[in-house]
């Protein structure tokens, strides 16, 4: 039977091009789209407990306001067996507990579940908060910040980050394990990945379809007011020659009073 | 809303044995939100020691009201204390009370934050760096795109409001002294009642010299140092000429020459020290808002066109191979 893993991923703007907002504050979509970075991470860990396990499925999410789905097929390309877009114009304005519902719907869709993975923090919106909420709402636990995971039988093991160095923790599956990046080297799709993501399952669902109540969400309780340039800090002094470097350091140093 | 009918209860955090500086940043700035302000701290895992007691006198001078130290049992805290927050949401509100929760954007801030907002059925506002109340709500400020632009959001609606704050964006100021009660819980039936993890083993890595988040000077490196021999032999080697805490770009801790308790950045600490010195690092936009406001920033890059060098107040345009090893043995003359 194998694992049977969901993974979150959210699909971007990419972050090589300078972000912007349209006029309703939203984030600026007409450019290219790719898969989170962060996420590629979650991608690479479900990978590889399938292979530690021997058979399993991975499904990826993702909610979009657009129908893309650029991004969840460099997930297929890499791996992951199917996909599932949520998109709604309805959720343009969605919030983090209303993303975190939506894609709980999702995975309620796909029956028995043992291992829900995402990332710590996206790289746009960066609520990082996600994970825990489907937790909560799933009445599972929520191991965040995992730097490795390891599932032996219906038990999860992680390494997780803490203030003062790496704690280890275990809970029993089914769980949500949110993984922070570079805990391992994501595969490049190579060119039969890329073939064979072509015709696996994408299904593009609406609300209604996951028969979530859009009034559930309370998506208008919040609203951006205003938006403006953040105090500017002046670039200074420039020293391009050497030799004189660390003097001009030290000097600036004795300016401050810190020596 | 208006402050005196306002419950303001916050997520403290204890740090190395102590109670962690946002704590007293959350509860100065509660005192400009509400009237009665309260203190949640799991005192669970390796926090059983610690002396709740001696942390209320010492939350009472910040102008707290009342600290409960909650004992959340083996696994991570997050649910079981957002369990007991929201019976304190719950008992305020039946009392007729507004209530704003408050938690620090830290590993235990977020996932409490997180439960709490499906507890309560309530959105949360990540990443704030400022809050302010509104005739039926709360204005929440934050920084977007790396810090170049300023947001504001409006959360209206129903109690309670709950906001992730971000460490040292509020200055923390004593008040005059309040008589801060000690309530103890356990959190038991709560995380029962729900899912529950085990820590089952807690490695902590020593660092030695001053906490990168309290250092008066932070030095840092990035990819541009070439290797982690570079790193111990330049800014650590720099950092105890100088007495500075040292840091690091995500670069470097991902490659695993540092650990990431070092990293300076969105997922990573902020610092706000009076001299930031960035070694070998771009700027990259991550980078710039955990950084962004110390007071001076020196910065040495190879490349002119590094945006890190838009921040910089000393822009040294220059190898670090070059540079660094001169700059320590000036200062260790210097001592001497
Ligand atoms: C969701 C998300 C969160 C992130 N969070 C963080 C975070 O918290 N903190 C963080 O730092 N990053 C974070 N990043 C990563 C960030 O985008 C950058 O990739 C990272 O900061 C780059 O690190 P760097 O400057 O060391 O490396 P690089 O960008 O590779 O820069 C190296 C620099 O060194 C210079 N250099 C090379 N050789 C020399 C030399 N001999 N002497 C002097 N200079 C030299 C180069 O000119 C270059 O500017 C995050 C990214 C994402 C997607
Ligand atoms: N729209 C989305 N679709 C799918 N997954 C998402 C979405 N938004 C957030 N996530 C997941 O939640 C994690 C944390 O995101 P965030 O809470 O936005 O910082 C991401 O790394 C994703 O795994």
């Amino acid at each position: 039977m194998g694992i049977n893993i969901a993974v979150l991923v959210k699909q971007i703007p990419d972050p090589s091009v300078e972000g912007s907002l349209d006029s309703s504050f939203r984030f600026n979509r007409s450019g290219k789209i790719v898969l989170d970075e962060a996420d590629l991470y979650g991608v690479e860990i479900a990978l590889s407990l399938v292979e530690s396990a021997g058979e399993g499925k991975i499904t990826v999410i993702s909610m979009v306001p657009d129908g893309e789905t650029t991004g969840v097929r460099t997930a297929l390309a890499m791996g992951a067996d199917e996909a599932i877009v949520i998109s709604d114009s309805a959720l343009e304005n969605s919030h983090a507990l209303a993303t975190a519902k939506v894609l709980n719907a999702a995975i309620d869709t796909l029956g028995d579940i043992d291992l829900i993975i995402s990332g710590t923090e996206s790289s746009d919106g960066y609520t990082g908060t996600i994970p825990a909420q489907i937790g909560g709402l799933r009445n599972i636990s929520a191991l965040t910040f995992a730097t490795s995971v390891e599932v032996n039988g219906d038990e999860i093991q992680i390494r997780r980050q803490s203030n003062e160095g790496i704690d280890t923790l275990k809970a029993s599956l089914p769980a949500v394990v949110s993984v922070t990046a570079g805990v391992v080297e994501p595969r490049y799709p190579n060119f039969k990945g890329i073939m064979a993501a072509k015709s696996k399952p994408v299904s593009v669902k609406s609300l209604s379809d996951l028969g979530v109540d859009f009034e559930s969400l309370n998506i208008d309780s919040q609203s951006v007011i205003s938006i403006d340039d953040a105090p500017n800090r002046q670039a200074g002094v420039r020293i391009e020659d050497p030799s004189i470097a660390a003097d001009k350091i030290i000097e600036y140093l004795q300016g401050t009073g810190v020596l | 809303m208006e402050a005196q009918n306002i419950d303001v209860i916050f997520v403290g955090e204890i740090s190395n044995g102590a109670l962690a500086s946002h704590t007293f940043e959350i509860a100065s700035l509660a005192r400009k939100l509400g009237s009665s302000i309260k203190c949640v701290l799991s005192v669970s895992n390796s926090n059983s020691t610690f002396d709740v007691d001696a942390a209320s006198v010492q939350l009472g001078e910040y102008g707290v009201n009342e600290l409960h130290g909650v004992d959340c049992g083996k696994g991570l805290c997050g649910y079981g204390l957002a369990g007991y927050i929201n019976r304190m949401c719950e008992s305020a509100q039946s009392n007729s009370k507004d209530v704003i929760v408050v938690g620090p954007a830290s590993y235990l801030g977020r996932d409490v934050l997180a439960h709490l907002s499906v507890f309560a059925d309530r959105n949360v506002l990540a990443n704030a760096i400022d809050i302010d109340l509104d005739s039926d709500g709360i204005v929440t400020t934050h920084m977007i795109f790396g810090g170049s632009k300023v947001l504001k959001a409006k959360s209206s609606g129903t109690s309670p409001q709950l906001v992730i704050l971000r460490p040292k964006s509020i200055s923390a100021q004593a008040d005059s002294a309040t008589q801060c009660s000690v309530v103890r819980a356990q959190a038991g039936d709560l995380i029962e009642a729900g899912a529950s993890s085990e820590i089952i083993n807690s490695e902590i890595t020593q660092s030695d010299g001053p906490a990168l988040d309290e250092a008066t000077i932070v030095i840092s490196g990035g990819r541009g140092l070439g290797s982690q021999e570079n790193y111990e032999k330049l800014i650590v080697g720099c950092a105890n000429e100088l007495g500075a805490a040292t840091g690091a770009s995500r670069a470097i801790v991902d490659a695993g020459w540092v650990p990431y308790s070092k990293q300076v950045g969105q997922t990573g600490k902020t610092v706000k020290p009076q001299v930031y010195i960035a070694c070998g690092i771009s700027g990259a936009t991550q980078h710039l808002v955990g950084m962004k406001g110390s007071k001076n920033i020196i910065a040495i890059n190879t490349d002119d066109q590094a945006p890190i060098f838009s921040v910089a107040d000393l822009g040294i345009v220059a190898d670090v191979n070059v540079v660094m090893p001169e700059l320590i043995e000036k200062l260790k003359n210097l001592k001497s």
